[in-house]
C-alpha cells in the first residue's frame, strides 16, 4: 500500500486528446475516483499509473519510487500494481485459481504460501472454493470478482479500476459496488478508480476528482463536490444543472447575457464574485415550477421518487425537479421558482 | 531501465518485442522482398520488355486475359447464385449443400483436370458413351483448348466467391433491410436498395480474387491447352525455363513474370478503388429466409443434380479410370484391377515425389506457422509502423501468381547456390502460404482482449512472458488451423515446384503431372485418386478442428 502521485503529468495524443499537466496526490489508503465524460482523459491518466502509457512530462510517483518521468521508466510488471478491466479480463485458459495465483507465480512465491493466499483472496470477493472453476462457467459478476481477487493477490501498492461495473446489469452492479465499498474499507488498499458514473464515484470514494477535457476541473470529497461545485461543468456533469451565461444586475437578480427579462434567485452560491459577467449553474432541485407563467412543458418525466420536468423558458432549455405527484402534461404553461442558483464570475472559470 | 521516453512512442514497447519485430522484419526481407526484387531486376530490362511484343507472348498474354477473365465471371455469376439460394432462400439441407458445394475446392486444380479429363476428355467414358450411342466420332464435349480452361478454372474457384459473398450477406443487417421493407419497398427494390450495396464489394473482392489466382494456375492451362498448343502465361514460363526454347530462358521468364505482377497488382488496385465497405452498427436477428414455396423441392433437387456432376463425377471417373486394367476398355469385372494403385503407391519414383512433398509440407507448415503466428502478433499488438510493413510483406505475396514468386525464388536462388534444391521450394512455399496463417491468427488474435495482456503485465509478465502465457496458448487453436492449411495446400501443389524442381527435388505434384504428360494414365489417376481422397479427409479434419476451437472458447468475451 503505498500513495500515488501525479505531477504535472502530460500526455498528448497525436488525435488530440489525452492529459494535461494534471498533478494529483492519492494518499495512502484512499480511495480516489475519476469521474469525467468518455473522452475526458480519465482512463488515460489510470493507463499512465499503470504504465501502459508514457507521460510526455510530468512524473508518476507510487510509495518513494518515481516509475515515470524524465529518464526514469518502470514498466508495468515491475510497478506492483493491481488492476481490474471493464471487460474482466480473466483468462479463459486457465482455471480461477490459475488466474489469481499467476501474480504470485511471477513474484515467484512458494507454493504452500500461494496456495494460502489464493484461498484468502477467493475468500476476500466471496468465491470460496470455486478455485477449480473454468471461467466460462461463471457469470459476468463472478469474473469481475475473480479478476478483483487476481488484482489484490499480489498485495499491490495501489489497485486501479477501469469501469470495472460498466459491462454489468444495473442490480448486480449496486450489489458489487457496495461490496466494493466494503472490500475497500476492509483491505485499507489505495484505489484508484475510473468511472462515467457519478453515482457510483460519489458513493464509493473518499475524493472524486472531476475531469474535463484532459484537465482536472476539481478535486474534492464527494459532498463538497456536489454541494458546491468549483466549475460550471463540476454542476452540470454532477447534478445536471443548466448553464446560463448572465449579467449581475442586483443582489440576488440576473439578466441572461443572451437577452430576456431579469429573474430573480433565492439563495445564491457564489464560489466567487470578482466580475459581473459570468454564468449561473441551476439545479434540477433547486427550480420549482409554480403553475401558470411563461415557460412551457416539454416533457414531464416519473422517476419514481421524483418527477424530472423539462422547460423551454425564456429561450432557455431548463430541467426542474419536483415531487412525485406533481401531473403536467406536454404544452402545459407554468413559472420557474429559482430556490438556489450557483454564480460563477467570467474570467474565474475554464468555461 | 532508466530509458528517456521519446514523444513519437506514447506506450512503452519494451526492448524484447522490439528485437523480435525487427528480426522478424529481416527475415520477411528475405523472403519476400529479396526474390521479389530479384526478379524485377532481371525482369524489367528494356531489351527484355522489347521482347515482350513477340506473338507468343502477346498471345499468351490475351490467352490468359480471357481464360482467366471468364473463369472468374463464370465463378463470380455461380457463386453468387449459390450464396443466395443457401443462404437467403428455404431451400432444405442446406448445411449438406454447402459442404457438398465446397468439394470442388479441396481438390487441386490438376487432379479435378484429370479427373475431368477421364469424364470428358477425347475417350472420357461421356463422350465414349455419346459415340457409341449416336455413332459419331467427334464425341459431345472436347475439354482441350480454352473452353475446357475457362470451365475448370471456374469449377475449380467459385467455393471462394461463394464464401466471400456468403459472409457479406450474412453481414447485411437484417434490421437494415426490414427497415426498408416497412418504408415500404418491395422485396426487389429492398435487395437492389440495401442488400446490394452491402454485398458489391463482396462481389469485386470475390471476382479479382478469383482472377488473380487463375492468372498463376499451371496445371489446368497445361493439362488442357498444351495439347492443343493453346498457351498462357504460366504455361508458356513453364515452356521458356523446362525446354529452353530461347536463347536467354530466365530473363524472358522473369520479365512475363513482371507482366504477370502488373496484371495481378492492376486488379488488386482495381479492387481497392471499387470496393468501398459499408459499415453498420445496426443488429438485430438473421434474416427471415426467403419462401420458396412450391419450387423448393424441384430447386433442391436441381442442386442436387448439378452437385452430383461436378464434385461425384470427376472423383468417379478417377475412381475407375484407377481401377481399369487399361484406358478406355469397358468397364467390365474381368478389367478391374488393383494394380494401378499398387503402381501408383509403390513405385520409387512416386514414393520419393510423396516423401518430398510430404517433407516440404511440413516444414511450410512449421516455418508459416511460427512466422505466421509473430507477425500476426506484431500487426495486431505492435503500436508502431513496424506492424503495417509487416503487413504488407506478408499479406501482398498472397496475392502474387504462384508463377511469379517460383520465377523470383529461381532467380534469388542461383547467386547463393541454392537453385534446384529442395529449400528453395520451402522458401517459396513460405513466400507465398505465411499469408494464411497471419489471417487465421489475426482473426483470433483480434478476439483476444488487450486487456488479457495488460493484467498479465501487472501481475510481473515482461511482455515476451505475457504472449508466451496468455495470448499464443489463447490462439494456438488458430495457428495450429493455418500451419495445417499451409501443409494441406503445400502437399498437393503444383505450380510453384514445377518452376522450381531439379532432379531428386520432384514433389507429388510434379510426379503426378510427369506421368499424365507421359501419358500412364491409369497411374497419374489412381494417384491423383489418392490425393484427392487425402485431401478431402484432410481438410475435414481441420473443419473440424477449427468448429472444436469455436466450442471451447464459445461463452467468452
Amino acid at each position: 500500500m503505498a500513495r500515488v502521485e501525479l505531477n504535472g503529468t502530460s500526455l498528448i495524443y497525436g488525435s488530440g486528446g489525452g492529459v494535461s499537466d494534471v498533478s494529483l496526490a492519492v494518499e495512502d489508503g484512499e480511495f480516489v475516483a475519476l469521474l469525467g465524460p468518455s473522452g475526458s482523459g480519465k482512463s488515460t491518466l489510470l493507463r499512465l499509473i499503470g504504465g501502459f502509457l508514457r507521460p510526455d512530462a510530468g512524473t508518476v510517483v507510487i510509495g518513494e519510487e518515481t516509475v515515470a518521468g524524465k529518464g526514469r521508466w518502470v514498466p508495468p510488471e515491475r510497478r506492483n500494481l493491481g488492476m481490474v478491466f471493464q471487460q474482466h479480463a480473466v483468462w479463459p485458459h486457465r482455471t480461477v485459481a490459475e488466474n489469481v495465483t499467476y501474480p504470485l507465480k511471477l513474484a515467484k512465491v512458494g507454493r504452500s504460501e500461494r496456495e494460502e493466499r489464493v484461498r484468502e483472496s477467493l475468500t476476500l470477493v466471496g468465491l470460496d472454493g470455486f478455485g477449480k472453476r473454468r471461467p466460462e462457467t461463471l457469470s459476468g459478476g463472478q469474473r469481475q470478482r475473480v479478476a478483483l481477487a487476481r488484482a489484490l493477490v499480489g498485495r499491490p501498492a495501489a489497485l486501479l479500476l477501469d469501469e470495472p461495473f460498466a459491462s454489468l446489469d444495473a442490480a448486480l452492479r449496486d450489489r458489487l459496488r457496495a461490496e466494493l465499498g466494503a472490500l475497500a474499507g476492509r483491505t485499507g488498499v489505495t484505489i484508484i478508480h475510473v468511472t462515467h458514473d457519478r453515482t457510483e464515484a460519489l458513493a464509493l470514494a473518499d475524493r472524486v476528482a472531476v475531469l474535463k477535457e484532459g484537465r482536472l476541473e476539481q478535486v474534492a470529497p464527494p459532498r463538497e463536490i456536489y454541494a458546491s461545485p468549483k466549475t460550471p461543468f463540476v454542476a452540470s456533469f454532477v447534478s445536471d444543472a443548466t448553464l446560463i451565461p448572465v449579467e449581475t444586475v442586483g443582489e440576488k437578480r440576473f439578466a441572461p447575457s443572451g437577452g430576456g427579462a431579469a429573474f430573480e434567485v433565492g439563495e445564491v452560491l457564489a464560489p466567487d464574485g470578482s466580475s459581473r459577467e459570468g454564468t449561473l449553474a441551476l439545479r434540477p432541485q433547486d427550480v420549482e415550477i409554480i403553475p401558470g407563467g411563461s415557460a412551457v412543458v416539454r416533457a414531464a418525466l416519473f422517476m419514481g421518487d421524483s418527477c424530472e420536468v423539462y422547460l423551454e423558458w425564456e429561450g432557455q432549455s431548463l430541467r426542474s425537479r419536483t415531487p412525485a405527484d406533481t401531473r403536467l402534461e406536454s404544452g402545459a404553461r407554468v413559472r420557474p421558482v429559482f430556490a438556489r442558483g450557483i454564480f460563477f464570475a467570467d474570467g474565474q472559470t475554464t468555461e | 531501465m532508466a530509458k528517456a521516453p521519446s514523444r513519437g512512442e506514447k506506450a512503452s514497447e519494451p526492448a524484447g518485442t522490439k528485437l523480435l519485430g525487427y528480426v522478424t522484419l529481416a527475415v520477411l526481407v528475405a523472403l519476400v522482398a529479396l526474390p521479389l526484387l530479384a526478379l524485377l531486376q532481371r525482369g524489367a530490362r528494356p531489351e527484355l520488355l522489347a521482347g515482350l511484343a513477340s506473338d507468343d507472348v502477346l498471345e499468351a498474354t490475351v490467352n490468359s486475359l480471357v481464360t482467366s477473365g471468364l473463369g472468374a465471371l463464370l465463378a463470380t455469376l455461380f457463386g453468387a447464385a449459390l450464396a443466395w439460394a443457401l443462404e437467403r432462400t428455404d431451400v432444405p439441407a442446406r448445411n449438406f449443400f454447402r459442404a457438398v458445394f465446397f468439394v470442388p475446392f479441396l481438390v487441386p486444380p490438376f487432379i479435378g483436370a484429370i479427373g475431368w479429363l477421364a469424364v470428358f476428355g477425347p475417350v472420357g467414358y461421356a463422350n465414349a458413351f455419346y459415340n457409341r450411342a449416336t455413332g459419331s466420332t467427334g464425341g459431345l464435349v472436347d475439354l482441350y483448348g480454352p473452353g475446357g480452361i475457362i470451365a475448370l478454372l471456374a469449377l475449380h474457384s467459385y467455393p471462394i466467391v461463394y464464401l466471400t459473398i456468403a459472409a457479406a450477406l450474412r453481414g447485411v443487417p437484417a434490421s437494415l433491410e426490414e427497415a426498408a421493407r416497412a418504408s415500404g419497398a418491395g422485396r426487389l427494390r429492398v435487395a437492389l436498395d440495401v442488400t446490394l450495396p452491402f454485398v458489391f464489394p463482396a462481389l469485386v473482392a470475390g471476382f479479382i480474387l478469383v482472377f488473380v489466382s487463375n492468372l498463376s494456375d499451371f496445371g489446368i492451362p497445361a493439362l488442357l491447352g498444351l495439347p492443343e498448343r493453346y498457351e498462357v502465361l504460366p504455361t508458356l514460363i513453364y515452356g521458356y525455363l523446362v525446354s529452353g526454347s530461347t536463347d536467354d530462358p530466365l530473363g524472358a521468364a522473369s520479365s512475363i513474370g513482371v507482366v504477370l505482377l502488373l496484371l495481378a497488382g492492376g486488379a488488386l488496385i482495381l479492387q481497392r478503388r471499387l470496393s468501398r465497405r459499408l459499415d453498420s452498427d445496426a443488429l438485430g436477428p438473421d434474416p427471415e429466409p426467403v419462401s420458396l414455396g412450391a419450387a423448393r423441392v424441384p430447386f433442391a433437387t436441381l442442386l442436387s443434380a448439378i452437385a452430383l456432376v461436378i464434385t461425384v463425377a470427376p472423383v468417379a471417373a478417377l475412381l475407375v479410370g484407377a481401377l481399369l486394367r487399361a484406358p478406355g476398355v469397358p468397364l467390365t469385372p474381368e478389367n478391374l484391377t488393383l494394380a494401378n494403385l499398387e503402381r501408383a503407391l509403390v513405385a520409387p519414383a512416386i514414393i520419393r515425389g510423396a516423401t518430398n512433398s510430404l517433407l516440404l509440407a511440413s516444414g511450410a507448415a512449421l516455418v508459416c506457422g511460427l512466422l505466421g503466428a509473430t507477425v500476426a502478433t506484431l500487426i495486431v499488438r505492435a503500436r508502431s509502423r513496424l506492424g503495417g510493413v509487416l503487413d504488407a510483406l506478408t499479406l501482398g505475396p498472397q496475392a502474387l501468381p504462384g508463377t511469379v514468386i517460383a520465377v523470383a525464388w529461381i532467380l534469388a536462388a542461383i547467386p547463393v547456390g541454392l537453385y534446384g534444391t529442395k529449400a528453395v521450394i520451402l522458401f517459396a512455399y513460405t513466400t507465398a502460404f505465411v499469408a494464411l496463417v497471419v489471417q487465421t491468427v489475426r482473426g483470433s488474435l483480434a478476439n483476444v482482449p488487450v486487456a488479457y495482456e495488460e493484467a498479465a503485465r501487472l501481475s510481473g509478465a515482461s511482455p515476451l512472458r505475457a504472449l508466451r502465457d496468455v495470448t499464443w496458448p489463447l490462439v494456438s487453436p488458430a495457428i495450429l488451423v493455418g500451419a495445417a492449411l499451409v501443409f494441406f495446400t503445400a502437399v498437393r501443389e503444383l505450380t510453384i515446384s514445377a518452376l522450381l524442381v531439379a532432379p531428386g527435388s520432384e514433389t507429388l505434384g510434379v510426379v503426378i503431372f510427369n506421368l499424365q504428360q507421359a501419358g500412364t494414365y491409369n497411374v497419374s489417376t489412381a494417384l491423383a485418386l489418392v490425393v484427392a481422397v487425402a485431401g478431402l479427409l484432410g481438410v475435414g479434419a481441420i473443419a473440424l478442428l477449427g468448429r472444436g476451437r469455436r466450442n471451447l472458447w464459445r461463452g467468452l468475451s
